[in-house]
C-alpha cells in the first residue's frame, strides 16, 4: 500500500498528539511530594510555611578527603596541646573547616536520640561563677558588640 | 612570630568591624595566639555580609537556589536554626532585610558617617520564621527567594567557643562575646567585668552582652526585633548573660534583651538548663550609663590594637 505524502503527515501528527497525551497522563499519574519547597513563602505566619517539609538541619557535611587523616588525628588527640600541634601547620581555612566538620559530626552523633542542639552540644562542663571581691580588676570586659 | 616558649600570652586585636578582640592563653606560645588571630580574620572574610565575594554574600545572592556550601557555612546555618529554636524565634538570622531597611546596609563606620535617608514610614520587611525559609543539607543549603541571612553575634559566639576549646586554660573575647576555659592565670578563675561593671570570677563559661547602646546610628540601632521587623524597643539597654558557652550566652542575651525586663528573668531561667548558671546583669539607668562608657572605652581601645598586617609584629606579654 502506498500512502501519499499528505497522509503520512496526518498520520505523523496524530501519532505525535497521541504520544504527548500518553506522556501527559503518565506524568499526571506519577506521585508528587506533598509540598514543594522550591519557593517557600517568606511570610512565616502563613499556614503553608508551617507545613513545609524541610530536611532536618543535622547533617555533618563532607570534607575534602585529603583532610580526613587530620580529622582522625584530632579525634585521637587527648590534650588541647596535642590538638594545637596538629592544627598549627594548617591554613586558617583548613582549621576552620575541620573544626566545623568535627563539630557537625559530634552534633550529628549526639542528636541521634535527642533534638538537634548545636548550642550546647559537645563538652558540657557546667560553668563556675562567683562574685569577685570588690577591688578585683577584670581581665576582660564584656560589652555590647 | 617565632616564639616557641610556652608562657602566658595576651594579644589584643581588632576584628568584626572595629570590635576589640582578645586572646589570653596560659601555657601557650605566640604561634598558638597567632593562629587564633589569623583564624578570626579568615572567619570574618568568609562570612561577612559587607563583602559581595564572601561565601555568605554569595549564598544570599543565590537565594531561591540550592547551592553547595562549605562545612563551615553549613555548620553555622545549622547553628542559626538551633538559635532560633532555643530563643523561641527571637534570635532570627533571617532578619537581614529588616536590618538593611533600618539603615544598616554598610559597615557601622560608614553607616554612622552617612546614615541612610529613611523615614519612619518606610515599610519594614516582615521577618520570616527562619525554619520556613532556610534549608540546610549535608553539603548544600538554600534560603528562600527574597530572604537573606546574617550570622551576626551567633557567628562570633560560635567562633569564640571553637578557638577557646583549643586551649586548656584560656579566654577568648570576640567583640564582647567571651569564652573561658580553665582556672585562669592565677588558678582562681577568670575575672570578667559584666556590662554593669560588676566583676565575676568564672571557669569554663561563656559570657555575652547584648543591647542597644552600641552599633547605633542616627535613627536606629543594630538589634532588630523579628516580631516587628524594626530596631528593638526595649527597656534593657545592655544585658550580660553567663552560660556554658559563648554561643548560648549570646543567644540568651539577645533574646532577653528583646523581651525586656518584665519577661527576661523568667525566660532566662527556663533556658538555663541543668548545670548552667545565668545572671542578668544590667537593666537599669545606672547600668545604661556605665554600658555607654564601657562601649566608648572599648571603641577607643580598639584603635590601639593591631590589624591583620601587624599580626607578625604583635607583642606578647604576660597576663597580669
Amino acid at each position: 500500500m502506498v500512502l501519499s505524502t499528505r497522509s503520512l503527515k496526518v498520520l505523523s501528527g496524530v501519532g505525535a498528539v497521541a504520544l504527548c497525551g500518553v506522556s501527559g497522563l503518565l506524568v499526571a499519574a506519577d506521585p508528587k511530594p506533598a509540598t514543594a519547597p522550591l519557593q517557600p513563602p517568606v511570610n512565616g505566619s502563613s499556614s503553608s510555611a508551617a507545613s513545609l517539609d524541610i530536611p532536618p538541619s543535622c547533617g555533618s557535611g563532607t570534607l575534602d578527603p585529603s583532610w580526613l587523616p587530620i580529622v582522625q588525628q584530632l579525634r585521637q588527640a587527648t590534650t588541647a596541646s596535642a590538638r594545637r600541634t596538629i592544627l598549627s601547620p594548617l591554613s586558617p581555612t583548613q582549621r576552620l573547616e575541620i573544626e566545623a566538620y568535627l563539630r557537625a559530626t559530634a552534633r550529628s552523633a549526639s542528636s541521634a536520640s535527642t533534638i538537634c542542639d548545636g548550642t550546647g552540644a559537645g563538652d558540657s562542663i557546667a560553668p563556675s561563677v562567683v562574685e569577685a571581691p570588690a577591688s578585683t580588676q577584670p581581665l576582660i570586659n564584656t560589652y555590647v558588640s | 612570630m617565632s616564639a616557641t616558649t610556652r608562657s602566658d600570652i595576651r594579644h589584643v586585636f581588632t576584628a568584626f568591624g572595629g570590635a576589640r578582640c582578645e586572646v589570653i592563653a596560659c601555657d601557650a606560645n605566640g604561634d598558638d595566639a597567632s593562629a587564633v588571630i589569623a583564624d578570626t580574620y579568615a572567619f570574618e572574610r568568609r562570612l561577612t555580609r559587607f563583602d559581595a565575594q564572601s561565601e555568605l554574600s554569595r549564598f544570599n545572592a543565590a537565594a531561591g537556589t540550592r547551592i553547595s556550601v562549605s562545612p563551615l557555612l553549613a555548620e553555622l546555618l545549622r547553628v542559626c536554626v538551633d538559635a532560633y529554636d532555643l530563643s523561641d524565634g527571637l534570635v532570627n538570622a533571617a532578619c537581614l532585610p529588616a536590618l538593611i531597611a533600618a539603615g544598616y546596609d554598610r559597615t557601622i563606620t560608614e553607616t554612622r558617617r552617612h546614615p541612610a535617608n529613611r523615614t519612619p514610614t518606610t515599610r519594614r520587611p516582615d521577618v520570616p520564621a527562619l525554619p520556613s525559609v532556610l534549608e540546610v543539607g549535608a553539603t548544600w543549603a538554600r534560603v528562600a527567594t527574597g530572604c537573606a541571612i546574617d550570622l551576626g553575634g551567633v557567628g562570633k559566639g560560635w567562633l569564640a567557643d571553637r578557638l577557646c576549646e583549643r586551649f586548656d586554660n584560656a579566654a577568648i573575647n570576640l567583640g564582647g562575646d567571651v569564652r573561658t576555659r580553665g582556672t585562669g592565670p592565677n588558678g582562681t578563675g577568670w575575672n570578667i567585668a559584666l556590662c554593669t561593671g560588676r566583676v565575676v570570677t568564672v571557669r569554663d563559661a561563656g559570657i555575652a552582652t547584648s543591647g542597644t547602646s552600641a552599633r547605633r546610628w542616627h535613627g536606629g540601632h543594630h538589634l532588630i526585633d523579628p516580631r516587628t521587623g524594626r530596631p528593638a524597643q526595649t527597656d534593657i539597654t545592655a544585658i550580660s548573660v553567663i552560660a556554658d558557652t559563648a554561643l548560648r550566652a549570646e543567644i540568651l542575651a539577645k533574646g532577653a534583651c528583646l523581651l525586656g525586663t518584665d519577661a527576661a528573668d523568667s525566660w532566662l531561667q527556663t533556658r538555663g538548663g541543668a548545670g548552667r548558671e545565668i545572671i542578668r546583669a544590667a537593666a537599669n539607668l545606672a547600668a545604661t550609663e556605665r554600658a555607654r562608657q564601657s562601649a566608648c572605652a572599648n571603641e577607643g581601645a580598639a584603635k590601639l590594637s593591631i590589624g591583620p598586617d601587624d599580626l607578625l609584629a604583635a607583642t606578647t606579654g604576660r597576663v597580669m
